[in-house]
């Protein structure tokens, strides 16, 4: 056997994980380069981009928490 | 920023700046909340179903906590994407022009103008119970040139926007008349055979 390829459901949490970190960061840069470009005020725009990355960051951890109990 | 985008003229103010009405956003966020509670409702209906004896998910607490915030996440952002197309879906009128964005979606955006002294028309529309009462409606604005009509769905108070526009429109039309001192002898003389 040349090679042996092992998935853990933890492992595959922990990618998982990591593409959505991704994906959300995209996401979020998309969302702030129209905020800062097309909105109306840089205040609101800020304030939004705050928050979601606030909310963003609690989800993850709650997220990152659950997958290390796997 | 948006208002360095539509470059202002020097003379040039912004009046108003109108988005959909508050109800509009409560509605589309209430839409996509019920997305969140579309997995408790799934693993209620699976417990109280026999397919609950076959799938035991007791153990499984971490995971489905796991399963259920990644979901959150996409909620999570779409409530945002929601939140953006209210952001950016604006009417700006000004007291030379009217500037409309239309965001469909986040690389759909339909942008539009036209001075104020090409403005033919606005009408109105309130429908519904809720529409009346909580004071939003549609308002479409027709231009001289007739090709395009610009409409704003879903804003508030649409009779006092129609109010400020035709007012702004009345100031920049009656600004380019030229001054008749004595309506007598300027008017048709048929027309002053009764004074």
């Amino acid at each position: 056997m040349p090679f042996e390829i092992t998935y853990s459901i933890e492992s595959i949490g922990t990618i998982l994980f990591y593409v959505l970190v991704l994906f959300f960061s995209v996401y979020g840069i998309f969302l702030a380069y129209h905020w800062f470009s097309f909105g109306t005020s840089k205040n609101t725009s800020t304030i939004a981009l705050a928050v979601y990355l606030l909310g963003g960051a609690i989800l993850f951890l709650t997220l990152a928490g659950s997958i290390r109990f796997f | 920023m948006f208002t360095e985008k539509i470059q202002l003229e020097s003379d040039e103010v912004i009046l108003i700046q109108v988005r959909k009405h508050w109800f509009i956003l409560t509605l589309q966020f209430v839409g996509v909340l019920m997305g969140a509670i579309l997995p408790m409702l799934f693993l209620y209906a699976l417990e109280s179903t026999p397919i609950a004896t076959v799938f035991d998910l007791s153990g499984y607490g971490s995971e489905i906590v796991a399963l259920y915030t990644g979901w959150l996440v996409f909620i999570w952002m779409a409530l945002f994407g929601v939140w953006t197309n209210y952001y950016l879906d604006v009417w700006t009128v000004t007291n030379k022009r009217l500037v409309t964005v239309d965001q469909r979606g986040l690389f759909h955006r339909d942008t539009g103008s036209f001075r104020l002294e090409r403005l033919q028309d606005i009408n109105i529309n309130v429908r519904g119970i809720l529409a009346t009462f909580l004071k939003f409606g549609d308002l479409e604005a027709e231009t001289a040139s007739g090709d395009k009509n610009f409409v704003a769905r879903g804003i508030p108070n649409p009779q006092e926007l129609k109010a400020l526009i035709l007012q702004a429109s009345d100031k920049i039309t009656f600004r380019a008349m030229p001054v008749v001192e004595d309506t007598k002898v300027a008017a048709p003389q048929h027309m002053n055979d009764g004074l």
